[in-house]
C-alpha cells in the first residue's frame, strides 16, 4: 500500500517542482522556456501555501495563491511582450542575442 | 484512495515539469506545462481547495497558457539549436548556468535534509475550505493588497500593449 | 446540469455533483476547449489552419472575459457558486405574473453573456476560426471523415453546455409556470432549444463580422460593458440589499 500522503510529501514535491524550474531558467537557452520554468516555480510555490493552509487549518495560503496567480499573469502579459518585441529586432529568442543595453 | 491520487497526480505533475524543462521544441512545453498545471489542480482538490483548483484551471490553464501558446504560434518560434562545444558539457557553460544547475541540486538534498526533521506529520483532514470564507478575507483583511493588484495589472496591461506596438512609421 | 427528470412518477435527481464552486468548475472546463482548436490548427501546417487557430485563441482570451464578468453579476445575486442554489433563487414570481428569473433582472447580463457565449462557440456570426470564405474551413480544412465529424460535434455540445448554462443563470432552469415541480425538466430542455433556436436562427440572420471588429467590439464595448454592469450590480446588492 502508498504511504499516505504527509504534509512533508507536499512540501517536498513543492520543493523538486521549483528546483525543475530553477534548473529550467538556468539551463535553457530560449526566453519563452525560461518564462515557462518561472510559471513552474511560481506553481511550485503555490503549492506549498495551498498544502500549508490545509495544514494550519486557515485560508489566507489561497488568498497568497490568488495574488501569485494575478502576478503571474501581469508577469507573462509583459514578458511575452517583451518577447515579441525583442523577435522583431533579432528573429532568435536565443537570450545570448541580447546582450547590448540599447540598439 | 486519496494516498493513490496524491502520487500519480505528483508523478504526473514532476515529469511534465522535467518534461517542460527538457524540451527543445516551445511549443510542447507549453502543452507539458498545461498537463502539470492540471496535476496540480488536482493535488488542490486533494488539499480541500476547490476554489484555488478552479482558478488554477481557469487563469493558468486557460489564459496565461493560451497567451504563451498564441506568442509561440504567432512568433513560429523556431527550436533551439542543440547545444554545441562548451555548453553541450553537462554544468558546462557560463557561470551562472553551472551555478544555478547545482543550486537547483542543492535546494532539493538540502529540503529533503531539513523535512525529514518533521516527518509524519499528517496533513489535516475536514471540509474544503468554502468561497465565502476565502472572499470575505481578501476582501476585508486584504484589501489593500486586491487594489494594489488591480493597479499591477492596469500597469501590466498598459505597458503589454507599449511594448508589443509596432512603432509607427 | 441538474433538473428532475421524471421516470415514471418518481423523481429522479439527475445532477452528477453539486459542487460549491460548480460555476467555476464549468468556467474552467470550458475554457479548455480552446487547446482542441488551436492544436488542430498549429499541427495541420497550413497556413489556414494556423491563422484559425490564431484567431481562435484570441477571441477566446478576449470573450472569456466579457463571459465571466456576467457570471460574476448572476453569482452576486444568487450569492452562491452552486449551480442548484442559483436556479432555487429564480423560483417564485413578482406580482404573481413575471417569474422571478434572473434575466428580467439581468437583462444587459444576458446580452453579454450569450454574445459572449457565441464568440466562445466559433458560431456565425462570430465564427472567425473556421470562416470559410477566407480561410477554407480555418483549423479543421485538414481533417475529414470521424476527426472532422469530432470538431462538429464538439461545437454542437459546447453550444448545448452554453444553452444550458444560459438556462440555469439566466431562465430560471426547471422553473416555470404551468407544470408540476417533477416535471421540471420539461421546462430546462424547452428553455436550452429556445436558446439552441436563437443560435441558429443568428447563424441564417447576421453576416460575419470582420476580424477587426471582433476584436474592438469585444473590448471597447462588451467589456466595459460588462464592467458596468458588475459594478452597478455590486452597487445594488451592497445597498439596497436583495
Amino acid at each position: 500500500m502508498l504511504p499516505e500522503p504527509t504534509f512533508n510529501s507536499y512540501l517536498m514535491l513543492s520543493a523538486v517542482l521549483f528546483s525543475i524550474g530553477t534548473a529550467g531558467v538556468f539551463l535553457r537557452r530560449n526566453i519563452i522556456t525560461l518564462l515557462l520554468s518561472v510559471e513552474v516555480m511560481l506553481n511550485a510555490v503555490n503549492l506549498t501555501f495551498v498544502a500549508a493552509d490545509r495544514y494550519y487549518h486557515s485560508v489566507d495560503g489561497q488568498i497568497v495563491v490568488f495574488f501569485v496567480m494575478a502576478v503571474a499573469a501581469a508577469e507573462a502579459a509583459v514578458g511575452l511582450a517583451i518577447v515579441i518585441a525583442l523577435f522583431r529586432h533579432r528573429e532568435t529568442l536565443s537570450p545570448d542575442a541580447f546582450t547590448t543595453l540599447k540598439w | 484512495m486519496d494516498a493513490l491520487l496524491f502520487w500519480i497526480l505528483a508523478a504526473v505533475a514532476v515529469v511534465a515539469s522535467l518534461l517542460v524543462v527538457g524540451q527543445r521544441n516551445p511549443m510542447y512545453s507549453v502543452l507539458l506545462l498545461i498537463v502539470s498545471f492540471c496535476a496540480l489542480s488536482g493535488l488542490y482538490v486533494l488539499l480541500g481547495a476547490p476554489f484555488v483548483a478552479a482558478i488554477q484551471i481557469i487563469i493558468y490553464a486557460g489564459a496565461i497558457m493560451v497567451l504563451f501558446l498564441f506568442v509561440v504560434m504567432l512568433l513560429n518560434v523556431p527550436t533551439e539549436d542543440p547545444p554545441t562545444g562548451y555548453h553541450a558539457r553537462l554544468f558546462g557553460g557560463a557561470g551562472p548556468r553551472r551555478f544555478g544547475a547545482v543550486l537547483a541540486l542543492v535546494f532539493v538534498v538540502e529540503l529533503a535534509w531539513a523535512l525529514r526533521e518533521m516527518a509524519g506529520t499528517t496533513i489535516g483532514r475536514g471540509a474544503p475550505s468554502s468561497v465565502y470564507d476565502i472572499g470575505v478575507r481578501l476582501f476585508r483583511d486584504y484589501g489593500f493588497a486586491f487594489e494594489a493588484t488591480s493597479l499591477l495589472i492596469l500597469v501590466a496591461m498598459v505597458g503589454a500593449i507599449v511594448l508589443a506596438r509596432k512603432e509607427p512609421s | 446540469m441538474c433538473f428532475f427528470f421524471g421516470l415514471l412518477d418518481r423523481p429522479l435527481h439527475l445532477a452528477a455533483a453539486d459542487v460549491n464552486v460548480g460555476l467555476l468548475v464549468i468556467f474552467a472546463i470550458s475554457s479548455m476547449g480552446v487547446y482542441g482548436i488551436v492544436l488542430a490548427g498549429w499541427s495541420s501546417n497550413s497556413k489556414y489552419s494556423l491563422l484559425g487557430a490564431l484567431r481562435s485563441s484570441a477571441q477566446m482570451i478576449s470573450y472569456e472575459i466579457s463571459y465571466g464578468l456576467s457570471f460574476a453579476a448572476v453569482i452576486m445575486l444568487a450569492g452562491s457558486l452552486s449551480l442548484h442554489t442559483i436556479v432555487d433563487h429564480q423560483a417564485g414570481y413578482w406580482f404573481s405574473v413575471i417569474p422571478k428569473w434572473f434575466i428580467f433582472v439581468q437583462p444587459l447580463g444576458f446580452f453579454i453573456f450569450l454574445t459572449a457565449g457565441v464568440a466562445e462557440t466559433n458560431r456565425a456570426p462570430f465564427d472567425f476560426p473556421e470562416a470559410e470564405q477566407e480561410l477554407v474551413a480555418g483549423y479543421h480544412t485538414e481533417y475529414s471523415s470521424m476527426s472532422f465529424a469530432l470538431f462538429f460535434l464538439a461545437e454542437y455540445v459546447n453550444m448545448v453546455t452554453v444553452s444550458a448554462v444560459a438556462t440555469d443563470l439566466f431562465l430560471g432552469g426547471w422553473h416555470g409556470p404551468f407544470l408540476p415541480a417533477w416535471l421540471g425538466w420539461i421546462w430546462f430542455l424547452v428553455k436550452v432549444f429556445a436558446i439552441l433556436f436563437f443560435y441558429i436562427w443568428m447563424r441564417w440572420t447576421l453576416p460575419r463580422y470582420r476580424y477587426d471588429q471582433l476584436m474592438s467590439f469585444g473590448w471597447k464595448w462588451l467589456l466595459p460593458a460588462a464592467v458596468i454592469n458588475l459594478v452597478v450590480t455590486a452597487f445594488v446588492v451592497a445597498y439596497f440589499g436583495w
